[in-house]
């Protein structure tokens, strides 16, 4: 039985309105249930007030970066309630930094994006 | 007068103290007559400077020395004298080679009857300016390497943007176009992964600053080189010829430099070859005495024997400015020296030019070390994982696609091959199927989602790959690949 996204709580956070969007559109077709943050501070009040099983960030954002965000929200959620966080980079460095279980470099193939992160859903595969 | 005598003697003093500066000095000195506009006089060591012998230099004229853009300003200078009594300027003047010089010229008025009588003093500073330009440039280099840098960062998230659309599209395309209109969205995907590889290529360029070295095959340079310049060098019909030595051991070397040095070797040898009806660029690689060394070689129009000796200290160039990267053979000279790379090169005149890279064999594997080839766009192996694994010997090459690894596969032998899943444009399985024709060795096929102990994979008949979960410490990476190795 494969794993798909029907129903997973995703939080898109990206300071590009239409790759956010787009993104968010992408994932939805997919069966995720998907919430967007066009920035930080943003995503990390939304992560207060739901909860999410994963949350996609782009790495290179003003203000409070995809990594600052990441580690912020990571700190203030209960250890059973940590979402999977999901890094989108548009350098070629970078990769494997905690908290991120993935590192995905833009631009990624939908297909390839979506396989990535159903993969990286916990659960039986 | 005792008054008169003693004057007249402290005059003839400074005189001979004069002359003595004047025959003494380390620098070129001359005596001009402005009345004549003449150099009456010059020092010994004007001729030294300049390589002439002594009575060459009396004997030549003004014109001779002096470019004609720099003859136009003479004038200046001269009215300038006139009006102040002293004049300064830097400007450019011939040797004997006919090389320009900079020189900081300073003209005192000595004396104005009965004619008026000048000491002209030069310093040649022509090694400060050099340092001075190649800062510049070094400059500039690093401002584009950062511009190139946020800017390769916008073109991705845009061409995300056009992915993400263009999945969209297709979908809803599937059922409202016709099917050449549905091959036109394949066209134009195909094309999108073109530009993704030519911006992960300038990314890898401009990525100099961190001067992290890694065991790269010479193959592997040359691949990278002649793709960033494919375009360049199909548009002017140049040939390109590989003789590339099989099974040569990987270099200890900052890739992304020797690739830049290369750039400039092969765009200079393109640039050669613009007016010679034979375009061919020859690419090959050997052992030499224990040596490894890469020849670039063109058919091109050959460097003059009066440019030889300058041409890795000066920017000497056919380029007009803002055309190319700027790159001068200085700096390429320099970006090698860095890695321990000699550069040298022979030319004839209308027969072309062969720049050759010599590697010594402080910058080669070991002969008995087994080579891991490990495949992926994503960086998961830390360098610390790395040297552990050096201790068994084991070497690790990386290769970003799987273009790049099939390229390496083609011209090396390794002992394991290891290739990431959701790698992007040919995933990590087909990569595998294509590398089984070039590999016999294991192969290993890691996945970002935990998978069994020991998975296997069959992926055609007699083609089984084992699979793997990312290792997730250093010391699971070496256990991981130990364990591989001896399958």
């Amino acid at each position: 039985m494969h794993k798909t996204l029907n129903g997973t709580r995703i939080l898109v956070v990206d300071d590009s309105d239409d790759l956010r969007e787009t993104l968010a559109f992408v994932l939805s077709k997919a069966g995720a249930e998907v919430d967007t943050a066009a920035d930080g501070m943003q995503a990390i009040s939304k992560a207060q007030a739901a909860t999410y099983q994963m949350i996609i960030l782009d790495v290179r954002m003003p203000g409070l970066d995809g990594h600052a965000t990441a580690e912020r929200i990571s700190a203030a959620s209960c250890e059973n309630e940590k979402p999977i966080f999901i890094a989108l980079s548009g350098e070629q460095r970078g990769g494997g930094e905690f908290p991120f279980a993935l590192w995905l470099h833009k631009p990624i193939k939908p297909q390839t994006l979506l396989q990535s992160i159903i993969a990286a859903l916990p659960g039986a595969g | 007068m005792p008054a008169k005598e003693n004057l007249n003697r402290q005059f003839n003093q400074w005189i001979d103290k004069f002359e003595s500066l004047f025959t003494n000095s380390q620098d070129i000195m001359n005596l001009f007559s402005l009345s004549q506009r003449k150099i009456l006089r010059w020092n010994p060591q004007a001729a030294i400077s300049m390589g002439y012998t002594r009575e060459e230099l009396e004997r030549l004229p003004v014109e001779e020395l002096y470019p004609p853009e720099e003859l136009a300003k003479l004038g200046d200078t001269f009215a300038i004298l006139m009006e102040k009594g002293f004049s300064e300027a830097k400007q450019k003047i011939y040797n004997s080679k006919k090389e320009l010089r900079d020189i900081w010229i300073r003209s005192f008025v000595i004396q104005y009857e009965p004619e008026i009588l000048c000491l002209v003093h030069t310093i040649d500073i022509t090694e400060e300016k050099e340092k001075e330009r190649q800062q510049l440039k070094e400059t500039r280099l690093a401002a584009l390497g950062e511009a190139s840098a946020s800017l390769a960062h916008e073109i991705n998230n845009a061409l995300q943007g056009i992915q993400f659309n263009l999945y969209l599209l297709k979908d809803e395309a599937r059922k409202a176009l016709p099917a050449s209109g549905f091959a036109r969205l394949d066209k134009i995907e195909s094309n999108l992964a073109h530009i993704e590889a030519v911006i992960r290529n300038v990314q890898n360029y401009t990525h100099v600053s961190e001067s992290s070295k890694a065991y790269t095959f010479v193959s592997s340079l040359v691949d990278s080189a002649l793709q960033i310049l494919e375009g360049y060098l199909d548009s002017r019909q140049i040939e390109v010829q590989q003789e590339l030595a099989k099974n040569l051991p990987p270099l200890w070397i900052n890739g992304n430099q020797l690739v830049q040095v290369l750039l400039v070797l092969i765009k200079n040898a393109a640039q050669a070859m613009v007016n010679t009806s034979s375009k061919v660029l020859g690419i090959s690689s050997e052992v030499v005495a224990g040596e490894l060394v890469l020849r670039v070689k063109d058919s091109g129009c050959g460097i003059p024997r009066e440019a030889h000796g300058k041409l890795f200290s000066s920017f000497v160039t056919t380029k007009r400015a803002g055309v190319g990267l700027g790159l001068g053979l200085a700096v390429a000279k320099k970006l090698a020296a860095v890695n321990k790379v000699s550069l040298s090169f022979t030319s004839v005149v209308g027969q072309g030019t062969e720049f050759s890279l010599l590697f010594p064999p402080s910058l080669t594997a070991s002969a008995q070390a087994l080579l891991v080839l490990y495949v992926d766009d994503k960086e998961s192996l830390a360098e610390s994982s790395e040297e552990a694994l050096a201790r068994h010997s084991l070497l690790v090459i990386k290769a970003q696609t799987a273009r790049e690894a099939l390229r390496i596969l083609s011209h090396n032998r390794v002992a394991l091959l290891l290739a990431g899943e959701n790698m992007y444009p040919l995933s990590g399985i087909d990569f595998l199927r294509e590398a089984r024709a070039l590999h016999q060795g294991p192969m290993v096929l890691l996945r970002e989602e935990g998978c069994g102990e020991d998975e296997q994979l069959q992926l055609s008949q007699g083609l089984e790959v084992k699979v793997r979960s990312y290792p997730r410490s250093e010391e699971a990476w070496v256990k991981e690949i130990l364990r591989c190795i001896k399958l």
